[in-house]
């Protein structure tokens, strides 16, 4: 079974509790938004971008087995 | 020249004056250049809802801002003519007057180390997975937002 690796930082961990967690059977990132999003209601309510494997993506995108995604906030550094 | 693996920008804790100014000492034997342009990040005391910026504390994604900076160094030596350039931001905390980001381009004339210099710290700011959590006086925090 296809199974992906996510990710979180900052007000996001806060959110999910965890920095980094497994999931199974996750087809595509809006698959994976729509679960995190009835499994956590409150990101709703939060801005973020997703990057898979370390890319940031702008629109829905198929997850491959062992995918790494992290759901990220804004960006604050410097 | 430059390097073509990503290189770690990445220090625990506040940047040092110390460690600023032995970056600059390190540059003279590179005699072709003529100009150098520094950006300093400070990290500010800010008052937000009557409560003082004690701090901030940075965190990261490192393998990817890693990957994002070796990309933004690249397009940056496409575009300008310098001879060398160093990024240096904080992780962990550092405390208000204390420097988190350290930007040090140089080029054998002004326009492209200061050029260059403005636009890496642009990128930064706006492509790097960095978080900064502004810890208050009274132990309480709220992430920072960039402007």
């Amino acid at each position: 079974m296809k199974q992906i690796n996510v990710l979180t930082f900052g007000a996001i961990t806060e959110i999910t509790g965890s920095k980094s967690f497994l999931m199974n059977g996750i087809d595509s990132t809006q698959h994976l938004v729509d679960l995190l999003e009835e499994k956590y209601p409150r990101l709703k309510t939060v801005q973020y971008a997703i990057a898979v494997n370390k890319e940031v993506i702008q629109q829905n995108t198929m997850l491959d087995n062992d995918a790494t995604v992290a759901i990220l906030p804004p960006f604050s550094g410097g | 020249m430059e390097n073509t693996k990503p290189k770690n920008i990445f220090m625990q804790g506040a940047i040092s004056s110390a460690f600023i100014a032995d970056s600059i000492q390190k540059h003279s034997i590179k005699t072709n250049i003529g100009a150098h342009s520094i950006f300093l990040g400070q990290v500010r005391n800010d008052v937000i809802d009557g409560k003082h910026v004690e701090a901030i504390e940075y965190s990261t994604y490192e393998e990817m801002a890693l990957e994002q900076m070796h990309k933004i160094r690249e397009a940056i030596f496409q575009k300008y003519q310098l001879t060398c350039m160093h990024v240096y931001h904080s992780l962990g905390i550092v405390k208000a007057g204390e420097i988190s980001l350290f930007v040090f381009t140089s080029s054998q004339h002004r326009k492209a180390a200061i050029d260059a210099c403005e636009e890496v710290v642009e990128r930064i700011k706006k492509e790097l997975p960095v978080w900064g959590k502004e810890l208050f006086e009274d132990a309480s925090y709220q992430w920072k937002q960039n402007n």
